[in-house]
């Protein structure tokens, strides 16, 4: 008898589906053995990259210092700074003061009884001094600290007057006392401010703040200070400066800490490949973080999405069901775009214009686009395209990245960098070809800084 | 057959009952496969043991609800059974052509029933193991797997028309045996 291929092929397709071997429950437990033992959870797994991120995060705030306000004296508090618990007329009434400025000669003498509202202070370490001759007897300095009242540094204040002297303070809301006299906006009855151009007699003065920009609330508590005595007042010299008027911002960020922007284009080795020969997927980032940028030593840290352009990453599963005939089943499954977000955290080396930097780069899967296609006797029956699955591919990873940075100009660098997947992306069992274990990938970026 | 999918989220997240319903379902399902790749009994089960232990990790990364099991379940058992090849390939060539076991059980319990000429599936399935093991590779690949030359190409590391070459010389080989054969089981009847 001869034997043609079909009739070899048939033979033994017929034969194969017809081998059958007994089960025996001594084989599920050889296989037991081999099995994981049950887990409680993946709780344990979730702390300890809450724990990191949360380490990260930490940090990352060591590095953004708030912009510290600058040492302010009494007078010069007042020109359209409006430091934070300084009542809005105490402002307006320094600016009188400074319109009008009085002679060396001129004397404020404040009552015998001054009734002066305190309030916490909401600045930290910052010192006030009343008035700026150093020579002068009445020199006085209130160092505040934090959570002390402005009644309480009164009250430190006080032994180091000269017996002869008087003051009511009330930092910092003290040109209270000026703006009594010159402005209208202490008419209310409750403040009782006298001044005379030349001299003060003693009498009654009662300094209130705004009610409306009080902000100490309930906290406030009264402080009176009794049988002082005149008080000589030191008057300011120099002029105003123009920038002393306009608004202050609050600058978030010191010199050489940014927050940045950066695009970034490369191409990186594909998880896989149908052939001996190594593929490339190309892939597109945007990212924005935090950058400290001094000369030497700094560090960034940063959130990137990129997406990833595979050109071999597929599954394809195939089934032949023997009966009458042979039915092929075939599904591909095709990734055709990798979702990642980076969570990029580096330190640099910058010289000049040169910057050098190094680190690691959790990466998360976070989706993919994919197409699926199911088709039987090599008829295409269904054709799909998905959003989000991510069958096949692990979803964290681990990239230590290299980079090189060229500033080009105050905001702008241009850069590129090295990076290396340690965690492979892809279950190798559930895709044919060459895996690539540790894929590479390049990129050339563009950084900028949202600040100069 | 069908497999449902609750039973495969039950093994994914680690269901003892669950895995041992999965397993003597696989066993009958994957077993033949395995067979078809190995000489003997014992390491066709602890090939399926080792797919079977790849099948329970990778199902948590799968979508239970749309998976084909069957096809996924042998795809990852075929994938197991070349990678061992692969490993083995140097000892696998050093004992080529020798009698294994299952082929001694196999003619001590089949000697008898020569004579009605009715080959037995196992009969034939034996054959495999009597070419050499590369070409029996990609027979069992192409002819009964499915596979086409590109895929055992990537598979076995090797081109395609390697492959080809291996597939007609494992066709040469088996027909000369199924003719021997034939032959013997004339000679008997007479």
């Amino acid at each position: 008898m001869n034997w043609s291929d079909d009739e070899i092929d048939k033979l033994f397709q017929e034969s194969s589906s017809q081998l059958n071997v007994p089960y025996q429950e001594s084989f599920w437990e050889e296989m037991e053995t081999l099995l994981p033992a049950p887990q409680k959870s993946r709780r344990g797994i979730a702390w300890i990259w809450g724990g990191f991120m949360a380490c990260i995060l930490l940090i990352g705030t060591l590095f953004i210092p708030f912009k510290k306000i600058d040492t302010p004296s009494l007078g010069r508090v007042t020109a359209g700074k409006q430091l934070p618990g300084t009542p809005v007329h105490a402002m307006q009434a320094s600016a009188v003061q400074h319109a009008v400025p009085l002679t060396e000669t001129q004397v404020e003498s404040t009552s015998e009884k001054a009734t002066v509202p305190t309030k916490p202070v909401h600045v930290a370490a910052t010192t006030f001094t009343t008035l700026q001759d150093a020579t002068s007897p009445l020199n006085m300095t209130v160092s505040t600290q934090p959570g002390q009242t402005s009644g309480q540094r009164l009250q430190a204040a006080r032994p180091a007057l000269a017996p002869n002297t008087a003051v009511a303070l009330a930092a910092p809301a003290t040109p209270d006392f000026v703006a009594a006299t010159e402005s209208s906006v202490h008419e209310a009855e409750n403040t009782a401010v006298s001044r005379e151009p030349q001299s003060v007699a003693p009498e009654t003065a009662t300094a209130t703040t705004d009610p409306v920009t009080d902000i100490s609330g309930s906290e406030s508590a009264a402080t009176t200070v009794d049988n002082l005595p005149a008080l000589p007042l030191r008057t300011f010299r120099e002029p105003i400066a123009q920038t002393d008027l306009l608004p202050t911002t609050f600058d978030l960020l010191e010199r050489n800490r940014h927050l940045y922007i950066q695009l970034g284009a490369g191409i990186a080795q594909s998880y896989i490949s149908g052939t001996n020969h190594s593929s490339m997927m190309p892939t597109v980032a945007f990212g924005a973080g935090y950058l400290y940028d001094p000369k030497g030593w700094g560090f960034s840290a940063g959130l990137n999405f990129q997406s990833a352009f595979p050109a071999n990453l597929e599954i394809t599963q195939r089934s032949q069901i023997y009966g009458f005939g042979v039915t092929t089943y075939q599904q591909n499954l095709r990734y055709t775009q990798l979702y990642t977000v980076e969570l990029p955290l580096n330190i640099q080396y910058r010289k000049g214009r040169h910057i050098f930097s190094a680190g690691l780069a959790p990466t998360f899967l976070a989706g993919t686009l994919m197409n699926l296609s199911r088709s039987e006797n090599d008829e295409e029956q269904e054709n799909l395209w998905y959003l989000g699955k991510k069958e096949g591919l692990k979803s964290w990873g681990l990239k230590p990245t290299l980079a090189y940075q060229l500033k080009v100009g105050k905001t702008t660098m241009i850069g590129m960098q090295l990076n290396l997947q340690t965690v492979s992306q892809i279950d190798p069992q559930q895709f044919s070809g060459k895996h690539t274990a540790l894929p590479l990938s390049g990129q050339i970026t563009i950084r900028r800084t949202l600040s100069k | 057959m069908h497999m449902d999918s609750n039973i495969l989220k039950a093994c994914a997240s680690n269901d003892r009952k669950a895995q041992k319903q999965l397993y003597e379902y696989c066993f009958k399902m994957l077993m033949p496969t395995c067979l078809r790749y190995h000489a003997n009994e014992e390491d066709a089960r602890s090939s399926l043991n080792m797919a079977f232990l790849k099948i329970i990790n990778s199902l948590a990364t799968v979508d239970a609800e749309t998976l084909n099991f069957n096809a996924w379940a042998k795809r990852i058992t075929t994938n197991t059974l070349i990678d061992e090849y692969r490993k083995n390939k140097n000892y696998l060539s050093h004992v080529q052509g020798k009698e294994t076991e299952r082929e001694l059980d196999f003619f001590s319990e089949n000697t008898q029933n020569e004579a009605e000429s009715d080959f037995g599936c196992e009969m034939i399935m034996a054959m495999l193991t009597q070419i050499p093991d590369i070409s029996a590779k990609v027979f069992n690949l192409y002819v009964i797997d499915g596979y086409n030359h590109k895929e055992i190409a990537d598979l076995l590391d090797m081109s395609e028309g390697t492959s080809k070459w291996h597939l007609s010389t494992a066709r040469k080989l088996l027909r000369e045996k199924l003719e021997k054969m034939n032959a013997n089981a004339q000679k008997m009847v007479i």
